[in-house]
């Protein structure tokens, strides 16, 4: 009896947790004490609580010792043996292969794709040029990540595609080129487009001026059925042609968006949109959260991670703003230069904070719509700029 | 001296000059290809809507065309449909019953009438399901 109740406390967490020496305890706690701040993130801020509250559990259920529903070292081989992962893997192995596939990503960038109204980009297709200003974020801190000397090149472009303001394109990047990274450079990732409205204000202010914020720009045209059907299918295949590393993200986007527009494919547009869209945010919040285990998340890199990822945002921000700036000198100030911020992807979130600082200029001023343009051409901008990483890694 | 500064600060493997060089190889391809794939699809899709503009003016055009022989002849006809497209209900009700009139007295009717009711007949080929 007394056996039975000593080989019960030797199996508990508790004893698990002190038998591991103090060190690892105390970073295990650390780690149960950064997912408990991430749930109140989530919760009481509602900083995208959809993704940071399953990825506040993934990081919990990973770092409660003995649970064992986690082995990050059956993916970091150059060759995994799925085989050993289905035979020894716990629940969150088995959620993480699609992670590890690239499967979640794409599948969330349908979802995306048919809740997008593409139709401000159509209609004033300049905005593509913000779009692809915003990405300077990406190369700047890939740049400095890799001149830091602490990462590879591979490592590097994880970390710069932070920049891109875009969830999955980041998990999609650092699962294939940097996967021991995944937890910090999402949690990173998601946590810096919570705080856009805080990031994104003093640099508009401080780029443009008070005549420039107040630019009211012309109506946008009407859009045709044609060119809505047309739109995906273009995107798909230029991207495809000249940046394939990028297609299995911008497919996915422009199949969305196709089944949303075309007016026959209703049912499964509302089911991508809702039921497939919610179901895989789940199993990716959970499963990207899980690879936050203490051994990968606390350590010097991290803290450089989340700093370069900052940069990165706020890099984005600048170059989407000065290539608003410049093509409002082209046309004779008919673009407003706050819609540039918009160009970091975030959608709506961006185009949002946009639209706020134009009213608080002049309250009659309603800049979302213009400000759609880029936040849409910046998801298209940071697919491409993910598939010249992959490419060149 | 400098060089072993440089590859004492580096962990990766490389020197600093290299990692330099990397990046802003990277950065260069990367910015770019980025906003030759982006303009090419500013390009195509203005390319797409002057196309469809220009079909569509022009079909305008052949639809104008078509349509003008078949009002000519008809006096009352220009008439009533300035009306129709206004939506001013009494200019119509004259125009109509003036027309009415008009072929009635064509057929040797000289009495009195009253319009009760009118309703539009759908187009050709077109029911109501």
């Amino acid at each position: 009896m007394i056996d039975s109740i000593r080989t019960f406390l030797e199996s508990t967490g508790i004893a698990r947790l002190i038998d591991s020496g103090w060190l690892p305890s105390l970073q295990t706690l650390v780690m149960l004490l950064i997912a408990g701040v991430l749930v109140y993130l989530a919760i009481g801020k509602g900083f995208e609580p959809l993704l940071l509250l399953p990825i506040a559990v993934g990081m919990l259920l990973t770092n409660l010792p003995g649970g064992g529903m986690f082995h990050l070292d059956l993916f970091l081989q150059p060759e995994v043996d799925y085989l050993e992962v289905f035979r020894t893997g716990g629940l969150l192995d088995l959620l993480y292969l699609g992670v590890k596939l690239g499967i979640y990503p794409c599948l969330i960038f349908i979802g995306i794709g048919a809740m997008t109204d593409f139709t401000p980009l159509i209609s004033n297709p300049k905005s593509l040029l913000i779009g692809a200003g915003a990405q300077l974020g990406v190369f700047v801190a890939f740049s400095g990540a890799l001149m830091s000397g602490q990462f590879t090149g591979a490592e590097a472009a994880s970390i710069g595609i932070i920049g891109g303001a875009d969830g999955p394109t980041a998990i999609l990047v650092t699962k294939t080129l940097a996967p021991d990274l995944l937890g910090a450079i999402a949690i990173a990732a998601y946590s810096y487009m919570a705080l856009i409205p805080l990031i994104q204000p003093p640099l508009m202010k401080l780029l443009t001026t008070k005549k420039e914020r107040s630019i009211r720009m012309t109506e946008l045209r009407k859009v045709s059925f044609v060119e809505k059907i047309v739109f995906p299918l273009v995107v798909t295949a230029v991207v495809g042609l000249i940046v394939p590393d990028a297609l299995a993200l911008i497919g996915c986007l422009m199949f969305g968006n196709l089944l949303n527009v075309c007016g026959v494919t209703d049912r499964l547009s509302k089911t991508v949109q809702n039921g497939l869209m919610n179901a895989v945010t789940v199993f990716l919040g959970i499963s990207v959260g899980a690879t936050a285990s203490a051994e990968n998340f606390l350590r010097g890199e991290t803290l450089l991670i989340i700093a370069l990822g900052l940069v990165a945002f706020c890099i984005s921000t600048v170059g989407g703003l000065l290539t608003a700036k410049v093509m409002c000198k082209l046309t004779g100030g008919k673009i407003n230069p706050l819609i540039g911020s918009a160009g970091v992807s975030a959608v709506p979130m961006a185009a949002r904070v946009s639209q706020k600082l134009g009213q608080q200029e002049d309250p009659g001023n309603f800049l979302l719509m213009h400000a759609m343009g880029p936040n849409v051409a910046g998801v298209i901008g940071s697919a491409v700029a993910a598939g010249v990483l992959l490419a060149f890694y | 001296m400098k060089d072993m500064v440089w590859i004492a600060l580096t962990a990766n493997g490389n020197s600093f000059a290299e990692n330099a060089l990397e990046a802003l190889n990277v950065t260069l391809v990367g910015m770019v290809t980025i906003f030759a794939v982006l303009a090419l699809l500013w390009g195509i899709i203005e390319l797409l809507h002057r196309i469809l503009s220009s079909g569509k003016a022009l079909a305008k055009e052949g639809k104008a065309g078509k349509a003008e022989p078949p009002v000519s002849p008809a006096p009352t006809a220009p008439a009533a449909s300035p009306a129709a497209q206004t939506g001013d209900d009494g200019a119509l009700i004259a125009a109509i019953t003036a027309a009415v009139s008009a072929a009635m007295a064509e057929e040797g009717y000289t009495g009195g009438f009253r319009v009760v009711s009118f309703r539009r007949v759908p187009p050709r080929g077109q029911g109501r399901f």
